[in-house]
């Protein structure tokens, strides 16, 4: 048993980014006051989810050149990390508006983009298990997959810069990279995000090693 | 390819305009749902509701429209077709035709609609831009998923779920953009968002040149 050394990194930058998260000083902001220590678990969140989500539609790349059947295996264990990362973010963004914005949701670019991009991943689960031929499943879920990536980089990328948003930096709003997300928050968000990242690819190693015993037990 | 694509596109012209009853299924929908706003709204609809049914109308008419693109050549003819011709040609030429479908039933569905609900719209020229570009749009989107669900077992209800959250950008883009075209008369106004529905067609389309070939070989 040999732990892979971007586990043990990934452990131990989670691991600083809870303790430091809750105890460094963080800059004092009305109405976010304590609430902006949200920012190293919320938005690391969403980080670690794009990663996954881009990950995922990579495996399904290269699955299509060569059809290798793990890789389709890999790209949806990512997916589905990814969307659990969602989920995560999603509550944490959520309880985090209820006390900063006044209620869980509001008409948001920002958050109608992440019900979208749920929405397009649900899809992508409920395509997967509407077809029962092993091998055009995999060959058409990773043509979705390879689509839904693309439109959801368009929807979160593109249209918020197109309206405005309660979120910092869109519509007038300052961005924490402009004043308030100052070098003693950057030390703790930018390892932050590199840990969500290792552990969420760690969290769909092991998914995918699952799936291929469960696979490998019901073959015999 | 360019020559397979032209003979494909006339297969489908010549082939649907045969089967007519489908287009005309699709011309009484719209007629008929424009009806049911005039009577719900009782002919007094404020301008954002005008524009939000008007492209929710389209929407469904569109998703019909394309849901029966590959009823023929993902089944019985597929073998043959796959002989023929090229699998970028089909698509291309797929593409094409619904594009020309949607942009003439979409129109259409604007002269009925206007009709009933009255016309708001002042830029006139934009707006037809925005129609044109904008079924195209959602024709490329929906061809591919419609040769995406034609492959489940459950195509009609699985094509809903999965266009509708791909095409929500899309859509709100195309509402944002009739709504400029409520009020502002010149053209660079709504450039913008035209200018991002012509790169969203562009990327769609190559998008189902580079992935149909795989779902093609079965």
């Amino acid at each position: 048993m040999q732990l892979k050394w971007w586990k043990i990194l990934g452990v131990l930058l989670v691991l600083y980014s809870i303790i430091a998260g809750l105890l460094m000083p963080v800059p004092h902001l009305d109405i976010l006051n304590e609430t902006i220590r949200n920012l190293y678990f919320h938005v690391t969140m969403w980080f670690g989810m794009i990663f996954l989500m881009l990950f995922s539609m990579i495996q399904s790349v290269r699955f299509l050149n060569g059809f290798d059947k793990t890789r389709d295996l890999k790209a949806e264990a990512l997916a589905s990390t990814g969307m659990f990362m969602a989920v995560l973010g999603l509550t944490t963004g959520m309880i985090w508006a209820q006390f900063t914005w006044g209620t869980f949701w509001v008409n948001d670019p920002k958050l109608n983009g992440t019900a979208v991009t749920m929405l397009i991943y649900l899809a992508y689960f409920i395509l997967r298990n509407s077809i029962e031929n092993e091998d055009s499943r995999a060959r058409v879920s990773a043509i979705y997959n390879i689509l839904a990536f693309v439109m959801m980089i368009v929807f979160i990328g593109v249209l918020p810069r197109m309206t405005d948003s309660l979120h910092p930096g869109n519509g007038g709003n300052p961005a924490f990279g402009n004043y308030d997300l100052n070098s003693s928050m950057r030390m703790v968000f930018y390892p932050a995000v590199i840990g969500w990242i290792l552990v969420g690819s760690w969290i769909a190693q092991l998914r995918f090693r699952i799936k291929v015993l469960e696979i490998n037990k019901e073959n015999k | 390819m360019l020559q397979q694509v032209k003979e494909l596109v006339l297969k489908d012209i010549r082939l649907n305009w045969r089967e007519r009853y489908a287009l005309y299924s699709m011309l009484l929908y719209v007629l008929s749902t424009s009806y049911v706003a005039y009577l719900s709204f009782e002919g007094v609809i404020n301008e954002s509701s005008w524009v939000a049914l008007f492209w929710i109308i389209v929407l469904f008419a569109a998703m019909n429209a394309s849901l029966q693109s590959f009823k023929r050549e993902l089944n019985y003819q597929a073998l043959f077709f796959y002989t023929l011709a090229d699998p970028r040609a089909i698509i291309l030429a797929k593409t094409l035709y619904n594009s020309g479908l949607l942009i003439v039933l979409t129109l259409i569905s604007y002269l009925i609609y206007s009709i009933f609900l009255g016309n708001p719209i002042t830029a006139n020229l934009s707006f037809i831009l925005c129609i044109v570009l904008g079924s195209s749009a959602l024709a490329s989107v929906l061809t591919l998923v419609a040769a995406i669900a034609s492959k489940t077992n459950n195509s009609a209800g699985l094509m809903a779920v999965l266009s509708m959250p791909l095409l929500f950008p899309l859509l709100l883009n195309l509402i944002k953009t009739s709504q400029i075209c409520l009020v502002e008369e010149e053209l660079f106004l709504a450039g913008n968002q035209i200018l991002f529905l012509a790169l969203l067609n562009i990327a769609c389309v190559l998008l189902s040149y580079l992935l149909f070939p795989y779902l093609w070989r079965d």
